[in-house]
């Protein structure tokens, strides 16, 4: 017997929803058909319900189909709590101090992963899973990494899905784009190429389209952009916390390489070029999004979340997606699993044996292609090969399959020295950051380019 | 950049007030190539 979440109305109501479109989308074939649940890897020893918390979107639409079919496989009972991330970040911390907290969660945002061992807040799970090493090997490397979800050699975070991804890499309106000459999918944009295309689609359309949109509102979409252009042209540097525009080569900051510099200009070009949506600066990042399928603009620099949502709310929506503009740099991410989705046993669960068969099914190739039929490329899954064998969009396969030719790790300072998180806690940007620079340059409240 | 190199500065210094076993030096990988993913045998050859 399943029980689901104790979920507010609106949540509820919200997930429902969802559920509803995903039955018209190849996410909704994942759910007609049924979960092959393994044999337990042990013994199931179960102490009142087993009690999973995580941040939900995509995530929940796999649970929610998942759970029912294993509950009623073990003879158990699972609640699942898909929370946003603020409740997360008050609730956990409370539920840890009181002895409530679920058997499994994902940490709050910014939470070290040595902090939560350190304190005693979740328990190694080498133990309950038989022959770990083995089942270890299958994940592809560098998803284990002492200092992130193993400490003294002890296995703690299951690490099972992948951060290889962009979140500024090219999509684009097919027609306005083959219309204007360009074939991206096939001979990738160069700057000067986006640059001249996007003034060939404002040009065509004469109004009623621009060749680029970006959501001008949501700060940081201005550094995302910014830096991952300047890396395909060359720049390397981390993308996150204290790492965020440092070269590791050196330690130093590169806000103002010449390649940042560039990609800032490049931007302002297409401001000047008049090839930019008008109201970009009164629209955030899913408003952008939505319209692209409208036909407001020719390209956008947004991550692969965009494909499964314009292919099951716009199918007719002719896109294509394509690299990053440039040279053909690398783009850097500061980890190949995502640490945000790791999840961690409870260390006072009493249902620790049911965690572990739950992550050694999600760590096996079977699991991650379920995992990958569900939900897609949004979250997707960190074992390659699952993704080639999943009934994800072939779209979004070609994406994530991109994403392996054209994203690298970059060194992750916490895994080389955990206890920079304490440095990470205090540590606080000054303003104007990065981000608040570009987007005051492109405004015009600011003029000067290297002033961070 | 040199505010948040000093921002920057300013948190190492907080940290190691606060007894973090930390210093700079921790963000300088000098075997970092960035056509390479960095894997667990690079942070072990450092």
């Amino acid at each position: 017997m399943t029980q689901m979440t104790s979920m507010k109305r609106r949540q509820f109501l919200a997930g429902s929803a969802a559920l509803g479109a995903l039955a018209l989308t190849g996410a909704g074939r994942a759910f007609a058909q049924e979960f092959d649940i393994p044999a337990p890897i042990g013994p199931i020893n179960a102490d009142g319900p087993f009690r999973w918390l995580d941040s939900g979107d995509q995530k929940a639409t796999f649970y929610k189909a998942f759970f029912p079919e294993y509950a009623k496989a073990r003879d158990i009972e699972v609640v699942y709590d898909g929370l946003p991330w603020n409740e997360i970040n008050q609730v956990l911390p409370l539920g840890i101090r009181n002895n409530t907290a679920q058997d499994v969660f994902n940490l709050p945002l910014n939470m070290p992963p040595a902090y939560a061992v350190k304190e005693g807040w979740v328990q190694a799970y080498d133990d309950l899973i038989p022959d770990i090493e083995t089942w270890k090997q299958g994940f592809p490397a560098g998803a284990f990494l002492e200092g992130l979800n193993v400490f003294n050699g002890k296995t703690y975070g299951l690490p099972y899905t992948s951060a290889r991804v962009s979140s500024a890499f090219t999509l684009y309106n097919r027609t306005y784009m083959n219309d204007a000459g360009y074939d991206p999918e096939a001979t990738p944009l160069t700057w000067d190429d986006f640059r001249a295309a996007a003034m060939k689609v404002t040009e065509m359309n004469a109004g009623r389209a621009f060749g680029f949109i970006i959501g001008g509102n949501q700060v940081n979409r201005w550094w995302d952009a910014c830096r991952t252009l300047a890396q395909t042209n060359g720049l390397a540097c981390g993308d996150r916390s204290i790492g965020n525009g440092i070269d590791f080569r050196t330690g130093e900051f590169v806000f103002d390489a010449d390649e940042v510099v560039g990609a800032v200009e490049l931007l302002l070009a297409l401001k000047a070029d008049g090839s930019i949506f008008p109201g970009v600066m009164s629209i955030n990042a899913p408003q952008a999004r939505a319209m692209m399928p409208q036909g407001a603009a020719g390209m956008i620099l947004q991550g692969p979340w965009n494909i499964p949502q314009w292919e099951r709310e716009n199918p007719n929506f002719d896109f294509g997606i394509a690299p990053t503009p440039g040279q053909g740099g690398y783009t850097i991410v500061g980890s190949l699993a995502s640490a945000s989705n790791t999840m961690f046993i409870n260390s006072k669960s009493k249902n620790a044996s049911i965690a572990a068969d739950v992550f050694h099914y999600l760590g096996t190739e079977e699991g991650q292609i379920a995992w990958g039929n569900v939900v897609g490329s949004s979250d997707p899954p960190i074992f390659p090969k699952a993704v080639e064998q999943s009934t994800m969009s072939d779209r979004s396969k070609k994406a994530l399959q991109m994403f392996e030719r054209t994203i690298r790790i970059s060194p992750n300072p916490f895994a080389r020295n955990p206890e920079l998180a304490s440095v990470a806690s205090v540590y606080q940007e000054p303003t104007p950051n990065a981000p608040q620079t570009i987007q005051g340059l492109f405004t015009g409240q600011t003029t000067d380019i290297k002033g961070n | 950049m040199s505010a948040t190199n000093k921002a920057l500065d300013a948190a190492f210094k907080t940290a190691k007030d606060n007894g973090a076993n930390v210093s700079r030096d921790d963000l300088v990988f000098p075997n970092w190539d960035p056509s390479k993913d960095y894997v667990a045998s690079d942070y072990e050859a450092l």
